[in-house]
């Protein structure tokens, strides 16, 4: 345990700060832009940006949460972060993320934005890793194997950035909410893994609302059904 | 001589592959399920369905189709089809998971379909029912959401006996929608135990205390 927060303390004093790239690969729903919302609070508006985003509606809702950037990372790796270490989290990558990739160069973590399906289908591998990999100043690492969320692998990867491993961190894997409306029971299942922080789920509040929220269900709460 | 366990193994791989040729064609017809039994004449085929009128065909033209299908591509002798209506098709879960996949490709809201459903089957005098949907469901992160009302058998006898479960699926935009329909249909379990309040016999007049 000792060993461990020394490791920790070395490793805060060489770190440099880590920018959080989120790059943006669909249209701009309610439910990704919670979870861009969440990821913001935690590493806070300047140190995340978003690129990719090619509407200018959607710059205009980002820029509010974050630094945003029409670019692609792909053009951005061999233009502005071409002295920059990137770290390319992807669930196919062979190697997992460790508190030593973070070790005294200037970070860029790169995030897919993408709401992912189930069984994953690799797209982060097909839009940014096959892209990027060949590049020298990239490096493609996993969270583990199951699939996080986008805040959750940006929390995860904050605390390895802050030195400590993610094996180390406490999640749940798959999330059901329930509730009852009349004599029907009403469960949603979200196959993800979440890492817990005080004993709950990261999952932003707004997004749970969101998700129990209906019109269906509304109008059957109302005529209490 | 013919080998037993084959021979009832290959009578039911038939039976499945006409059940499955069948569901895929009328799906929208409601259909329900199939019978087979062998005659002496040959093999009568029955047909459950919600809307017979749309097997049957403008003066059986289906039908007969259907005939040649079964006698051509599953090897059945000469076959006689006779189409039948379910008594209560929401308390046949296939033609319920029909209806919701419809439902879906017809742009319904997924909860409305499946709430208006589930109360359905249950109006119909089910025990209980279950459905389950699953997918890219409005077109965000994959999740399912699942329905429940009433009493649930998931394994053991009972499930056997009074359990159906159908599954469908319906093609969308954002990719394929699972559809599960599992109903409990309105029987007495195998288990069931009521008990009987004593009847007690007239108790004799006792006397009264001034006697």
């Amino acid at each position: 345990m000792k060993n461990n927060v020394k490791k920790r303390d070395e490793l805060e004093h060489n770190m440099v700060k880590v920018l959080f790239l989120i790059e943006h690969l669909e249209e701009l729903s309610p439910w990704i832009y919670f979870e861009y919302e969440n990821s913001s609070k935690m590493v806070g508006k300047n140190n995340l940006l978003i690129t990719n985003v090619k509407r200018e509606n959607e710059r205009k809702r980002l820029s509010k949460i974050a630094n945003v950037r029409s670019e692609s990372i792909r053009t951005l790796a061999k233009t502005l972060f071409k002295d920059h270490k990137i770290i390319v989290l992807d669930l196919k990558a062979e190697k997992p993320l460790k508190p030593n990739d973070f070790k005294n160069e200037r970070i860029i973590l790169v995030i897919g934005g993408i709401l992912g399906g189930f069984p994953p289908k690799g797209r982060t591998y097909e839009y940014i890793t096959k892209h990027l990999k060949s590049l020298r100043n990239v490096i493609v690492r996993n969270l583990g194997k199951e699939q996080l969320t986008i805040d959750g692998s940006i929390y995860v990867a904050y605390m390895v950035s802050k030195g400590i491993n993610f094996q180390e961190l406490k999640y749940i894997y798959g999330l059901r909410i329930k509730r009852k409306i009349g004599y029907i029971e009403h469960e949603i299942y979200l196959p993800y893994k979440y890492p817990v922080i005080k004993g709950k789920p990261l999952i932003n509040d707004k997004l749970l609302k969101y998700l129990l929220k209906g019109i269906v269900v509304d109008e059957l709460e109302r005529l209490k059904i | 001589m013919v080998n037993i366990k084959k021979f009832f193994v290959q009578k039911g791989i038939v039976k499945t592959k006409i059940d499955e040729y069948l569901a895929r064609e009328f799906y929208r017809a409601g259909y329900a399920g199939i019978d087979l039994l062998k005659t002496p004449l040959g093999t009568r085929i029955v047909i459950y369905a919600e809307r017979p009128a749309v097997i049957i065909g403008r003066r059986g033209s289906m039908i007969k189709q259907l005939a040649q299908i079964f006698e051509k591509r599953f090897g059945l002798e000469n076959p006689q089809i006779t189409v039948t209506s379910v008594e209560n098709p929401y308390l046949s879960a296939r033609i319920v998971a029909f209806r919701l996949a419809v439902a879906l490709e017809r742009g319904y809201h997924f909860r409305r379909a499946a709430f208006i459903a589930l109360r359905r089957i249950m109006e119909a005098g089910a025990l209980g029912a279950e459905i389950i949907i699953s997918g890219k469901l409005t077109s965000e992160r994959a999740r399912y959401e699942k329905y429940r009302a009433g009493k649930i058998y998931r394994a053991g006898e009972q499930s056997s006996i009074m359990v159906e479960r159908a599954v469908a699926h319906a093609l969308l935009k954002p990719g394929v929608y699972g559809i599960q329909v599992r109903i409990v249909k309105p029987m007495r379990p195998l288990d069931h135990m009521e008990i009987k309040t004593p009847v007690i016999p007239q108790a004799q007049q006792v006397e009264g205390k001034g006697a």
